[in-house]
């Protein structure tokens, strides 16, 4: 509780900080916006091509491209920190301050950020998952819907402990923003249908990166019911919360290491 | 029971090497080499609460090194930091309840938005109770003179003004120690002055333990009871401020514009133990009065030399680090 | 000769900015090396993607989309993320960092053109990144492909693609510098580098086809081929395989030509119309 409290207080500074450099703010959604409509043009202007990928039309990779970008954009909204953690904040010794105050470390790197950047995915992921949705005949039922919400928070925590757990080990090695960068590149590929990959890519998303597990399945089961989504709800909370009690560990071991710069 | 102890603290840097030509920056790609640097090597010292420590050194000595090992937020390479018997790195989160830090050259202040929310925040974060936070806001208000610019936003702040700040937050959750890195560095006068006065009422009025990296000789006369002196890594000397001036006090320094027909024989024969050195056009004079009648000394450099451009000053804390290195030595 | 001598006199004094420029490359060549492995991963995803899209078609594997057989397709964006790394330059946050920093006086009361001395800390930078990266890895990519006959290969026709790939590699250096320096302009308006450089880099890598040809586009990709942008990307690739004959790549050549002179026409103006706000603001 005490906790929440606090977190709200960290985010209304940051909001105020943040406004008070309006342009910058606007460029940066304008910049993930841009960013987005284009990776969104290039995908439709490839999977136009053809009237279905292995049996996805093209409202259905839609749909699901934006709702993996929905739980990306939620991620980039709340932990946007722990990028500069990984790249240079470690390496420059910026971090004192956080060590300096009761609280816990990763407590502090994640309520001092709002990234407001990140409305650029997240409004074209709506828009997208509206678009699509009016274009597709959806089994809407309440376990679909449920599974479909516990999926795209699931997917975000995964997103996030990813970043806690290579963010840590740079109070370790010092620099680890490229493997981060290269994780989170590799994590964006889930939002194509999983079965247009080869079996190792598959096993990747469902088990070792286990975003597909999170979106791709609750969408196959929105579009085309056969599992049971109570229970993919189950394991799916499951997986987030090993993952993310996993990832706050390294991060708290990792995190005692901690040197400042020498002067 | 000491409030501080720091028990045969060390630390040692990894630095890569660095070529300079393009030639070694491409064998770089392939390999590359580090190089051990001892910033602090195996320094023990005990601190009682109430104390005000000034711990001093040259630059690169490891002044900052050891501050921030004691306040665990440097991983030390061998030996423990103990505050109230606790590890400060396995208690992280009960030691920050009680120690205020303030480094001058890095603020802590939230930068874009105005000063008067980061005190709200922090009163939060430290767990500060209505009471206490209205008697200790006011005090270091008065204290420190911040009521004029507290709606301001930080970043707009003058260098003195955030310090003054800086200083104020580090205290908000009455810390029993306050660590000091180069607090009054690139301050006027002024500021300088009200820093310093805060420093000994907080002393006072508290009890708080401080203790204070410097360059400023004037901030430990004013200020310290007790000097670490640390060079190379190792504490030099530990013990009380009257005592090392006794035995530096007495050394004075001559500086006057080199001119045609200055004779170092003259010097010496009129004093032998007078060290000559000559900076670009400056000539030094350093002595001990006790070899040395100032007066006869003058009497020279004014009667025969007519010079009417000089300076006496005393020994800097660089020199007195040099000299108690130097007699390290001889001792060994 | 004694004009060749006084040119060659007023270039000496940029070679230090031409090695500041490569040490620069050099030192990143940790994210180099991150950067190659994440172009690596990328390709290889766009490759199943492909692959799903070919397989999709009506006449399967073997099928011509937009002008390329999947074999092409893959080699196409393979060179286009190979491409776009070596002809990327610092420029437009080299200057972002001296107006931020102020640095930029010091750089101006000395007696070298601002916009060369620039210039040449990008061909030092792109000279490392062509030379031991881009062009080791095309090479080894069409060698794969021409000897595994992936793609059609006549030995005469390729060395002359070559030679006119290589000037358009100039040509490609030399646009994507300009428009770095236009946006270093920009820095003086707004300090937000790292949304500019997002928002162009959307832009420029859709425009010129490096994310996905242009022909794939219909008429519009047609008019983009025209745009400054398509030399970044589409133009150099498609002459290297072969898809655009010599008359047409006269004619680009030529074009490109154009919009060189024009960018640094604009970009003498533009200079000149910030540089007063430096002194207007008093550093």
């Amino acid at each position: 509780m005490r906790y929440l409290k606090l977190y709200f207080t960290y985010a209304k500074l940051s909001l105020m900080s943040k406004l008070s450099y309006k342009s910058n703010t606007i460029i940066g959604i304008i910049a993930f916006l841009f960013t987005e409509i284009t990776s969104i043009l290039t995908l439709f202007l490839i999977v136009s091509q053809v009237p279905s990928l292995d049996g996805w039309n093209m409202y259905e990779i839609g749909l699901l491209y934006g709702i993996t970008n929905l739980a990306i954009g939620l991620d980039h909204l709340f932990t946007d920190k722990l990028w500069s953690v990984a790249y240079f904040e470690v390496r420059n010794g910026t971090m004192d301050s956080f060590f300096l105050r009761p609280l816990p470390v990763l407590f502090q790197t994640i309520a001092c950020e709002i990234q407001l950047e990140a409305f650029g995915e997240i409004l074209t992921a709506i828009f997208m998952i509206i678009f699509c949705s009016m274009n597709l005949n959806l089994v809407i039922s309440f376990g679909n819907v449920l599974l479909l919400v516990v999926g795209i928070i699931g997917a975000s925590l995964l997103i996030t402990s990813f970043k806690i757990i290579i963010a840590g080990l740079a109070f370790v090695f010092k620099r680890t923003g490229a493997y981060l960068q290269i994780v989170y590149n590799f994590a964006m590929y889930s939002k194509y249908p999983l079965n247009i990959f080869p079996r190792i890519i598959r096993f990747i998303f469902s088990f070792i990166i286990p975003l597909g597990l999170c979106i791709y399945y609750p969408v196959s089961n929105i579009l085309n019911p056969s599992l049971n989504p109570y229970l993919l709800s189950i394991l799916i909370i499951a997986i987030t919360a090993i993952m993310l009690c996993l990832s706050i560990f390294i991060w708290t071991k990792c995190a005692k290491r901690y040197e400042s710069t020498g002067s | 029971m000491p409030l501080i102890e720091v028990k045969n603290l060390s630390k040692t840097f990894k630095k890569p090497i660095r070529g300079n030509g393009l030639g070694s920056m491409i064998k770089t790609l392939f390999s590359r080499k580090y190089q051990d640097i001892e910033a602090v090597k195996g320094i023990s010292f005990n601190i009682e609460q109430g104390e005000i420590v000034g711990y001093i050194g040259a630059n690169g000595a490891g002044k900052s090194t050891t501050i921030k090992m004691m306040c665990g937020i440097l991983f030390p390479s061998e030996g423990e930091v103990l505050i109230n018997q606790k590890s400060v790195l396995k208690h992280r989160k009960e030691i920050n309840q009680e120690i205020g830090v303030v480094f001058g050259q890095k603020t802590q202040l939230w930068w874009d938005i105005p000063l008067i929310e980061t005190f709200k925040i922090l009163k939060s974060v430290y767990r500060v109770s209505d009471e206490d936070f209205e008697e200790r806001f006011n005090y270091l208000c008065d204290l420190l003179d911040l009521k004029s610019f507290m709606n301001q936003n930080v970043r707009s702040l003058s260098l003195g003004q955030r310090m003054r700040a800086d200083f104020a937050a580090s205290l908000i959750h009455n810390p029993k120690i306050l660590y000091l890195d180069e607090p009054t560095i690139g301050l006027d006068v002024l500021v300088k002055d009200k820093i310093r006065k805060a420093i000994k009422e907080l002393n006072r009025h508290y009890n708080t333990t401080v203790i204070l990296t410097t360059h400023d000789m004037k901030d430990i006369e004013e200020l310290c009871s007790r000097i670490i002196i640390i060079d190379k890594g190792k504490i030099l000397y530990d013990g009380n401020l009257e005592s090392i001036k006794y035995q530096f006090g007495n050394i004075k320094n001559i500086v006057f514009p080199f001119f045609e027909g200055f004779k170092e024989e003259r010097i010496k024969l009129f004093c032998e133990k007078i060290t000559i050195e000559k900076l670009e056009n400056n000539i030094k004079l350093s002595f001990s009065l006790n070899d040395v009648d100032l007066d006869a000394l003058l009497l020279i450099l004014i009667g025969e030399y007519k010079i009417n451009d000089f300076k006496i000053f005393d020994i800097g804390i660089e020199e007195i680090t040099k000299e108690l290195y130097a007699q390290n030595e001889e001792t060994k | 000769m004694l004009k060749m001598k006084k040119l060659n006199n007023k270039l000496a004094k940029y070679t230090p900015f031409f090695r500041a420029g490569m040490k620069s490359a050099l030192a990143y060549k940790a994210q180099m090396y991150g950067w190659i492995f994440i172009g690596t991963i990328e390709i290889l995803f766009i490759f199943f993607l492909y692959q799903a899209i070919y397989r999709n078609a009506p006449e399967g594997m073997n099928s011509v989309i937009n002008g390329f057989t999947f074999q092409e397709m893959i080699l196409y964006v393979a060179t286009a993320t190979i491409f776009a790394s070596a002809i990327s330059s610092e420029t437009s946050w080299n200057i972002y960092v001296e107006v931020r920093d102020g640095t930029i006086v010091n750089t101006l009361t000395k007696p070298v053109s601002y916009r060369l001395r620039h210039l040449f800390t990008c061909f030092g930078q792109v000279f490392f990144q062509v030379i031991f990266v881009a062009l080791p890895l095309l090479a080894i990519l069409y060698i794969v492909f021409i000897s595994c006959g992936f793609v059609h290969f006549e030995p005469l026709m390729f060395a002359v693609n070559v030679l006119f790939f290589l000037c358009f590699l100039l040509v490609a250096i030399l646009i994507n510098d300009a428009l770095g320096y236009m946006m270093g302009m920009l820095t003086f308006y707004t300090q937000h580098m790292f949304g500019l450089n997002m928002f162009m880099n959307a832009i420029r890598s859709f425009l010129s086809g490096a994310a996905v040809p242009l022909s794939y586009m219909g008429f519009a990709g047609v008019i983009f081929s025209y745009l400054p942008f398509a030399f970044l990307s589409s133009t150099p690739i498609l002459v290297l395989m072969g898809k655009i004959d010599i008359y047409g790549a006269l004619t680009y050549l030529s074009l490109a030509l154009g919009y060189i002179l024009i960018s640094e026409i604009a970009n003498h103006f533009l200079f000149n119309h910030c540089i007063k706000k430096i002194v207007v603001q008093g550093g």
